[in-house]
């Protein structure tokens, strides 16, 4: 049985909205009151028992870093598979929406696409282990009241890159991985090689050389700006473990995720990882020249590629090059991407242009949130959809777009530099400006394609684009005979 | 008196009969099949009718009103139906005619004067897969097939038995060599993309995408023993996609994007006939 909790705030924009039209059988609806009490719902949880529970709320999974994680931890601690929860963010339907009917149109189009999804991921595989105590420190804190203040809070630390204690000259970060309160971190030390085991890595990056900066970024895989926004994105993701800190604010933000973690006696955690089906593998190799964390080897014994998870970040981009499709993503499966098109044929079968606008869930889909947050409309031609990064996104995924009734596509990612992943928005522009010439041989219009970099700094942009994006697909004919009148 | 020997019948579609080339390389073995089947209408004999038989092959690709109406009757009147060859099986390279509507090409090819007898095939709006029109049995995949698949299949249909489906990429048959692959380090594999006639020196003994060649057997199912290869040329996909995977075209574009350089590619002659060239009538994309 499916439980959809849905935050009554929908009532605030829409007065006249009828929770119960969403009901049918298999959904049960529940409305909530604004804002969610993780209690409440779990007590909720306990009562009905569902197989799956898909919640329908304001901004659920913390872009605006407010109840960051506490809400899903609260339901995977009941003991349920990250697999089993979906999420649904209102805040698409109030800057989209345009009145009562719309809104339930679109909501109904949701559940039928948080359903499909449900249907199509795989359970997490599960692991409990026990946390390091020692928070690894990274660089020197801007003064002492920092050191103080883990002192009081009594965390304990190791420091690296500590230039106080002299050690900062001829050290070398190599390596940073590991899973949710288990990191290890591997430099070198003139020429003796080090690591420290930790349960999360604080950096303060104010201390580092511009120099030190790109190293330490090379070495962790990982874009060094200055913003603590970084730190907590793509929960599921190993990530989770470095926090970039400059004021004292954000040591206690930080710790407000690291200490229960340390403190507690075992880290129970769905590490999600990309998998392997070894029938299906022919060991060409792609997947390890396509993954920027390492994470990827042949197993010539096996006759498999192999994944290492403790490198892995999920980003999907070994799932999305894979030939073969060895390769999926529990979050994101081949199945789920592949045939959620069918789940949107409500929204694309009515009337009006309409617009797919796919978002990857660290910038991307932080500007389509944040529109709700500053009460920005977009365009009602615009359906959202997340993914994980563009380097989850295939070129697959553009025609079948359109077939499903879409006019058109923009694709919300990362600004270059600013991408978690690295090459994820990159990679995703090389695929898709070589698909344009498949569209164009297809009698397609290329223009229907649209990449829109998003920076951290910039999400203002984002309406403005997307606006004209739908006025420009709205004037656009289309030619006769186009492949898919065939 | 003898007895009941299976029998066979062959039609041909819009074909080029190479996939029946490649069966007649059994040359000395062809004997030991006559023993075992029995042909009726073919294009080894002059047999008109065609009867109800065991054992149905269609060579060529569904193109024309001609190809729909024969593709129905073989279905009626055999047991068992085979898909030999790509063309069936993916559209081929008839298939490529979809990239236009008919009436378009039949201008280009024809000009001002299009023939229009009414005795003459018209050709369909696209190219269509034969197991998209009617129930089909086996797949013979391959342009053409190796004739020892051929037998291999003609084989496991006397004996009542499913031919095993093979699962993963040519590179598993590969003879070459492969290093820079699975060396993981930023940037591309090589600094441009080249056609294979454009090397100065061909490395027999390397994997052609270190050579900045495009080459499709990463997107290409396992089966034929990598003949091509072996004779130092890169594979053109011609046995279709690994099962399940919907785009071949469009896998060959996810992977090699992040291999060599895009860009290249985009200037490169003819980049969607290459990603496209066996299975664009077969592409989950593109069909309705």
């Amino acid at each position: 049985m499916n439980l959809t909790i849905i935050s009554k705030t929908v009532t605030d924009h829409f007065s006249d909205f009828d929770f119960s039209q969403l009901e049918k059988e298999d959904r049960e609806i529940i409305p909530v009151d604004h804002p969610l009490d993780p209690e409440a719902v779990a007590k909720i949880y306990k009562e009905k028992q569902p197989d799956r529970v898909i919640l329908a709320l304001p901004d659920p999974l913390g872009h605006s870093l407010k109840e960051h994680g506490k809400l899903t931890t609260l339901i995977e601690h009941q003991g349920v598979n990250p697999a089993q929860i979906a999420f649904i963010n209102l805040n698409e339907i109030f800057i989209t929406a345009e009145n009562s009917d719309d809104a339930l149109s679109r909501l109904q189009t949701q559940l039928l696409l948080a359903e499909f999804r449900l249907e199509n991921t795989p359970q997490y595989p599960l692991e409990i282990y026990p946390p390091e105590k020692e928070l690894i420190l990274l660089g020197q804190p801007p003064d002492k009241g920092f050191l103080e203040y883990l002192r009081e809070n009594k965390v304990a630390f190791q420091s690296v890159l500590d230039t106080d204690s002299g050690d900062g000259a001829g050290v070398k970060i190599i390596e940073f991985q590991g899973f949710t309160g288990n990191y290890t971190l591997d430099w070198k030390q003139d020429s003796s090689k080090k690591q420290a085991r930790g349960c999360a890595l604080v950096i303060f990056p104010d201390s580092l050389t511009d120099e030190q900066k790109e190293e330490v970024g090379t070495a962790l895989r990982y874009p060094m700006l200055n913003s603590t926004f970084l730190a907590p994105d793509n929960r599921r993701s190993h990530k989770n473990g470095v926090w970039l800190v400059q004021t004292l604010k954000e040591l206690q933000t930080a710790l407000l995720t690291i200490k229960p973690i340390c403190d507690g006696k075992e880290v129970t955690t769905f590490i999600e990882s990309a998998t392997v089906d070894p029938t299906r593998c022919g060991l060409c190799g792609t997947c390890v020249k396509t993954c920027m964390f390492n994470a990827s080897t042949l197993d010539t014994e096996q006759q498999t590629s192999v994944v290492d998870p403790a490198k892995c970040v999920a980003c999907g981009n070994c799932v999305t090059a894979c030939p073969t499709q060895a390769r999926d993503l529990p979050s994101y499966s081949n199945s789920y991407m592949h045939g959620l098109m069918q789940s949107l044929h409500g929204f694309t079968q009515a009337d009006g242009t309409r617009l797919l606008v796919i978002a990857c869930e660290s910038n991307g889909y932080a500007a389509v949130n944040h529109l709700a947050n500053e009460k920005i409309k977009v365009s009602p031609s615009c359906m959202f959809l997340q993914v994980r990064c563009g380097a989850r996104i295939e070129s697959f995924l553009v025609p079948v777009t359109l077939k499903a009734g879409f006019d058109g596509i923009a694709i919300l990612i990362c600004a270059r530099h600013e991408c978690r992943n690295i090459v994820g928005s990159l990679d995703l522009e090389r695929r898709l400006n070589l698909y344009r010439s498949v569209m164009k041989a297809n009698r397609i219009e290329p223009g229907r394609l649209r990449i829109i970099p998003v920076s951290e700094r910039k999400l203002d942009s984002v309406p403005a684009v997307l606006n004209k994006f739908a006025d420009y697909l709205a004037n656009l004919e289309s030619p006769e005979g186009s492949i898919f009148s065939l | 008196m003898s007895e009941q020997k299976p029998t066979v019948a062959i039609g041909l579609l819009s074909g080029c009969f190479g996939c029946l080339m490649s069966f007649l390389d059994l040359a000395d073995d062809l004997a030991e099949v006559f023993n075992l089947i029995e042909f009726r209408r073919c294009p080894f004999n002059d047999v008109r009718e065609l009867e109800h038989v065991t054992v149905g092959m269609l060579e060529g690709a569904l193109s024309t009103d001609h190809d729909m109406k024969l593709a129905k009757e073989m279905r009626e009147k055999c047991d068992v139906l085979v898909s030999l060859g790509t063309c069936p099986s993916y559209g081929g390279i008839p298939g490529m005619r979809n990239f236009q509507d008919s009436k378009t090409i039949c201008e280009d090819v024809y000009g001002r004067r299009v023939p229009d007898d009414e005795e003459l095939p018209q050709l369909l709006p696209a190219v269509v897969t034969l197991a998209s029109v009617v129930k089909v049995d086996y797949f013979i995949r391959g342009c053409p097939p190796t004739t020892e698949k051929i037998k291999e299949t003609l084989v496991a249909i006397l004996e009542g038995k499913k031919v095993p489906e093979k699962t993963r990429n040519l590179c598993v048959e590969c003879p070459r060599t492969k290093e820079s692959i699975l060396t993981p380090r930023r940037g591309f594999l090589t600094q441009g993309v080249r056609s294979v006639m454009e090397l100065d020196e061909i490395d027999p003994t390397r994997c052609f995408l270190e050579q900045g060649v495009v080459c499709m057997g990463l997107v290409t199912v396992e089966g034929c023993n990598a003949r091509c290869l072996g004779d130092n040329m890169p594979c053109r996909g011609c046995m279709g996609p690994v099962p399940g995977v919907p785009s071949q075209g469009n896998k060959l574009i996810d992977a090699v994007a992040t291999l060599i350089p895009s860009g290249a590619l985009m200037f490169f002659e003819d980049s969607v006939g290459i990603a496209f060239r066996y299975t664009h009538a077969a592409d989950e994309s593109m069909r309705k």
